[in-house]
């Protein structure tokens, strides 16, 4: 896969790295020439000082052939256009992923149809290093256009999923796939075997359509 | 025509300045209050100082009954973000991001936004003042809105 990293600071530069090690291609872009230098000591080539937004270099870094954009510079304006530039001048082939700063902006950039918006918590991006780290990374990306949800649920107590896991939900016959598990402030990457426990956030990757039917399993019970 | 103007730099305040000369009515905002001793005597709006993108600062502004949006900060980026926000969010007819990167320019009116190229404009002015052929449409602007 081939992915472009705009914005080479603390998130950036460890994206690089666990792209790197997974043997992916990557370009960073960093304009502060500080910023790159010292990363260019580090990985080298993989590195242009040139800010992602300004088109000519966008085009320059490859965006025409990525698979993958991910705009994690510290400004949330610049990461919108970066990802809204990106997928205009790969024609749509690129994906994007970026983060926001600011969680006041979240809605602003929401209430514009931006899809890929994730919050830059620690856990959030945690979650990303690790799923951009592995294989399913699809999954993550354009997420309504593909018919699918990525959507944070709480363990409810009594819930059918308090206590059980994935493989007993039988979540993926049902559309879902649990993508991590917010426990106690730590993520956990969950296998078909983990428990699940009240207060758990997790969070799913669903087809849209089953995704109510889904969020029934995680809801506290009904009386009828 | 009730119009704001965000950011009031020289392209800015001179915009603003015309639009008061031809009868309509202006808010400026801008992050920075010492920016505003741009704006000439003749203009007679208002100012308003805040982001380009804060919400709560265009409500106040008045973006829920403006007719245009002229985004002219010195950043593309956050005029893109700021005319995305009135076309969408707010229903405002007209929204036009002064754009200097060309091709942001070019690929932002191709999803519909309406952009100025300033660095092509300025570049098609010189071209026209050393006498050479009138170029062919150049990263115009576009409304596919």
């Amino acid at each position: 896969m081939f992915v472009i990293i705009a914005g080479g600071g603390k998130v950036g530069g460890q994206l690089a790295r666990d792209l790197l090690a997974e043997r992916h291609e990557v370009v960073v872009m960093e304009s502060n020439p500080g910023k790159a230098r010292a990363l260019q000591d580090e990985i080298g080539d993989a590195v242009v000082p040139h800010d992602a937004s300004e088109g000519r270099w966008l085009i320059d870094a490859g965006i025409g052939r990525a698979d993958l954009l991910i705009a994690v510079t510290g400004d949330d304006e610049d990461n919108i256009v970066i990802c809204q530039l990106g997928e205009a001048l790969s024609k749509g082939r690129a994906r994007t992923i970026t983060r926001i700063n600011n969680p006041k902006n979240s809605d602003t950039f929401r209430a514009l149809g931006i899809e890929t918006i994730v919050n830059a918590t620690d856990l959030v991006m945690t979650m990303i290093e690790r799923d951009v780290s592995v294989a399913p990374v699809v999954h993550l990306m354009r997420l309504r256009s593909a018919g699918l949800e990525l959507v944070e649920m709480t363990v409810a107590e009594g819930s059918a999923a308090d206590g059980s896991t994935p493989q007993d939900l039988r979540l993926p016959e049902q559309g879902g796939r649990i993508s991590v598990i917010l426990r106690d402030g730590e993520a956990v990457l969950p296998s078909p075997t983990t428990r699940l426990q009240a207060g758990d956030s997790i969070v799913l990757v669903a087809q849209t359509e089953f995704e109510e039917a889904l969020g029934r399993q995680f809801a506290a019970p009904t009386i009828v | 025509m009730y119009a704001i103007v965000i950011g009031c730099g020289r392209a800015g305040a001179e915009i603003a300045s015309r639009m008061c000369e031809q009868g309509h009515s202006v808010v400026v905002v801008d992050r920075d209050r010492a920016a505003f001793h741009r704006l000439s005597d003749s203009f007679s709006g208002t100012t308003i100082v805040g982001h380009a993108i804060d919400e709560d600062c265009l409500v106040s502004a008045g973006i829920e009954r403006a007719d245009a949006v002229i985004a002219t900060t010195y950043g593309d980026n956050s005029n893109l973000i700021a005319v995305q926000l009135a076309r969408k969010r707010f229903n405002v007819e007209r929204a036009i991001a002064r754009v200097k990167d060309s091709v942001r320019a070019s690929a932002f009116a191709k999803l519909g936004f309406e952009t100025i190229p300033s660095t092509v404009i300025v570049g098609d002015a010189f071209e026209q003042a050393l006498g050479w052929d009138p170029p062919e449409s150049n990263g115009p602007t576009e409304n596919g809105g």
